[in-house]
């Protein structure tokens, strides 16, 4: 990938389109500091990190969510959740091991948070099933409450739709919206489905072999004569 | 409906029993046995050769369990562990003469888990096969090195390591019922520290680099310093475990009675207690010490012992116990915890019903 540019505005929804192998999950995993960057920079919160280590991105509020869910199968909904919290946590060893201080607080802080979230998403009643036993619905949404759990100011979406019915996909275009604006989380997605990505976002980047080919408002995205050659395969 | 009414189980008016009311009592009670009941009314022949090595293997299980059923991280060199601890307790509390014992015991722990954290570094770069490869390096290492170097077990011809010491603040717990108290206290103590942990911010690291480390990775769990952890506080309570089993439980000791054979017992015994299950592990133990001694009661009172030649007896009884854990396991794959825990399942489903 080469000279690719882009800003989001904080509160913004930003979608990543493109064609398959265009570098749409390579550019979230540079944002996420995955992957590492060769030449140019990455700049979260007006913060810019010199080496970003996934580790470091996360503990600037940056939290993400799977294209396969990538979550924990043996453990328990709940357990999924928490540890997403686990990189703003500031216990160390010896208050975990006596249940003292800060590891005292924290459990107590992320109880609250936990029954918040799982009530937002309208998961309770699985809190404490295995996740690898649930349906591919169920753990898109304990992937995303992991996500949301540590009040992330970016959230990065690698293809929240993947894999959903029509109903299903509608709505978690509206969950994705509400967390916008109810949870004030900048939202980056990449997806494929251009019905839904042109209703909920701000503006669109699109992408095609790992460059930038636009980067407006979705109604001028639709009318690209660039976009839509990259679409169809015209040259 | 508030939280706390899910737990409700049975309701006699005003009061009320919870799921944790009724697993607190068993716990008070299988504490009382431990500490009072089992030293106080049973024979000593109860107390030294049963429910001692029990919770001893069982703790040394529950090491191992952290490090291999919470943390994915797998080991087969647990029995070095406990050598190291041993070792290293002994000479701290032979050469160090005004040390307490309980410093000495918490030297020995603290030195097998740096050792740990030495053979587990493998482990940020390798997994599963290899990681066996590399943790069996420590257990080949231990026997050559505390067999070899006459220091360490302080030039003793006939190679072995006893207690010198069984001091704590001044009452002297060198009698059969002192040792055992001793067992019991540090068993029940990291018992619970290690719950403490499995259910804190660390277990949930530890479990989440056990499923699948690079999303944990990406999501934020600091993937080096959970591995680490885990094999520093493993190895520590393995440690511990081996200080116990030298002078506690057997008295005397040479580095051979910490081999390989140690580490696949151990191995066993949380598949079948239950990987990822504390009580599992003592459950696995209990298994273990337990089966054999039944075998043998079950032959001597049947008079089989009378017919049938008494060493293909000895091998029949082996046959039998290898037959009883495949059966086991292949009835439930994940342990007798979970069998266990589904009885327990069934139990309150039934009772809610009612």
């Amino acid at each position: 990938m080469s000279n690719i540019s882009f800003s989001v505005q904080k509160g913004d929804i930003c979608s990543i389109i493109g064609p398959n192998g265009a570098g749409k999950s390579s550019l979230l995993n540079i944002i996420n500091g995955v992957y590492p960057i060769l030449r140019g920079k990455v700049l979260i919160n007006e913060k810019y990190l010199r080496k970003p280590s996934p580790y470091s991105v996360a503990r600037l509020g940056v939290s993400r969510t799977f294209q396969n869910n990538a979550l924990f199968k043996n453990m328990s909904v709940a357990d999924n959740i928490l540890t997403g919290l686990t990189k703003h946590s500031e216990s160390n060893f010896i208050e975990d091991t006596f249940r003292i201080g800060r590891a005292r607080n924290e459990a107590f802080c992320a109880k609250e948070k936990l029954f918040e979230i799982l009530s937002y998403l309208k998961i309770e009643n699985i809190s404490e099933t295995m996740v690898g036993t649930l349906s591919y619905g169920y753990q898109k949404r304990v992937d995303l409450a992991r996500a949301l759990i540590s009040k992330p100011s970016l959230l990065l979406l690698d293809e929240p739709l993947a894999g959903m019915n029509h109903i299903e996909k509608r709505e978690m275009g509206e969950l994705i919206l509400d967390v916008n604006r109810s949870r004030g989380a900048t939202i980056v997605l990449i997806e494929h489905d251009m019905g839904i990505v042109m209703d909920i976002s701000d503006h669109i980047v699109v992408l095609n072999y790992g460059k930038k080919i636009a980067d407006d408002e979705p109604r001028k995205i639709q009318s690209d004569p660039e976009v839509i050659a990259a679409y169809l395969g015209e040259d | 409906m508030k939280t706390g009414d899910k737990n409700l189980v049975a309701e006699f008016g005003r009061f009320k029993i919870s799921e944790r009311f009724i697993k607190t009592i068993y716990l008070f009670t299988i504490l009382i046995l431990l500490f009072f009941v089992i030293p106080l009314y049973t024979s000593e022949y109860w107390m030294r050769a049963i429910i001692m090595p029990t919770l001893i293997l069982g703790l040394a299980g529950l090491g191992l369990n952290l490090l291999f059923g919470y943390a994915g991280q797998a080991s087969l060199g647990t029995a070095a562990f406990m050598a190291v601890g041993a070792f290293v307790a002994f000479n701290l509390m032979y050469r160090i003469e005004w040390l307490p014992l309980p410093i000495a015991y918490l030297g020995g722990g603290v030195a097998a888990g740096l050792a740990g954290l030495l053979f587990g570094l493998p482990s940020l770069r390798i997994k599963g096969f290899y990681l066996i490869a590399s943790t069996l390096t420590a257990q080949f290492l231990s026997i050559w090195f505390f067999t070899n170097f006459g220091w360490f077990y302080n030039y003793n011809p006939s190679l072995t390591i006893s207690a010198t010491n069984w001091v704590i603040f001044g009452i002297d717990f060198s009698s059969p019922k002192g040792r055992y108290w001793i067992v019991v206290f540090t068993t029940t103590v990291l018992t619970w520290f290690a719950y403490n942990i499995v259910h804190s911010k660390t277990g949930r690291n530890w479990m989440a680099v056990r499923d699948m480390d690079t999303a944990a990775a990406v999501i934020g769990v600091p993937v080096v310093r959970a591995k680490l952890s885990v094999f520093f506080v493993s190895s520590f309570i393995c440690g511990i475990a081996g200080i116990l089993w030298a002078f506690a439980y057997l008295g005397a000791i040479d580095a051979t009675g910490f081999s390989l054979d140690k580490s696949f017992q151990l191995l066993f015994i949380i598949i079948i207690g239950g990987l990822g299950s504390i009580y599992g592990s003592y459950i696995g133990s209990a298994f273990i010490i337990l089966t054999p001694i039944l075998l043998n009661i079950l032959t001597k009172n049947t008079g089989l012992d009378q017919i049938i030649d008494q060493a293909f007896l000895s091998n029949m009884q082996k046959v039998l116990f290898g037959a009883l854990i495949i059966f086991l396991l292949i009835r439930q794959p994940e342990g007798v915890m979970r069998i266990i825990s589904l009885w327990w399942i069934r139990l309150i489903k039934r009772q809610k019903s009612n």
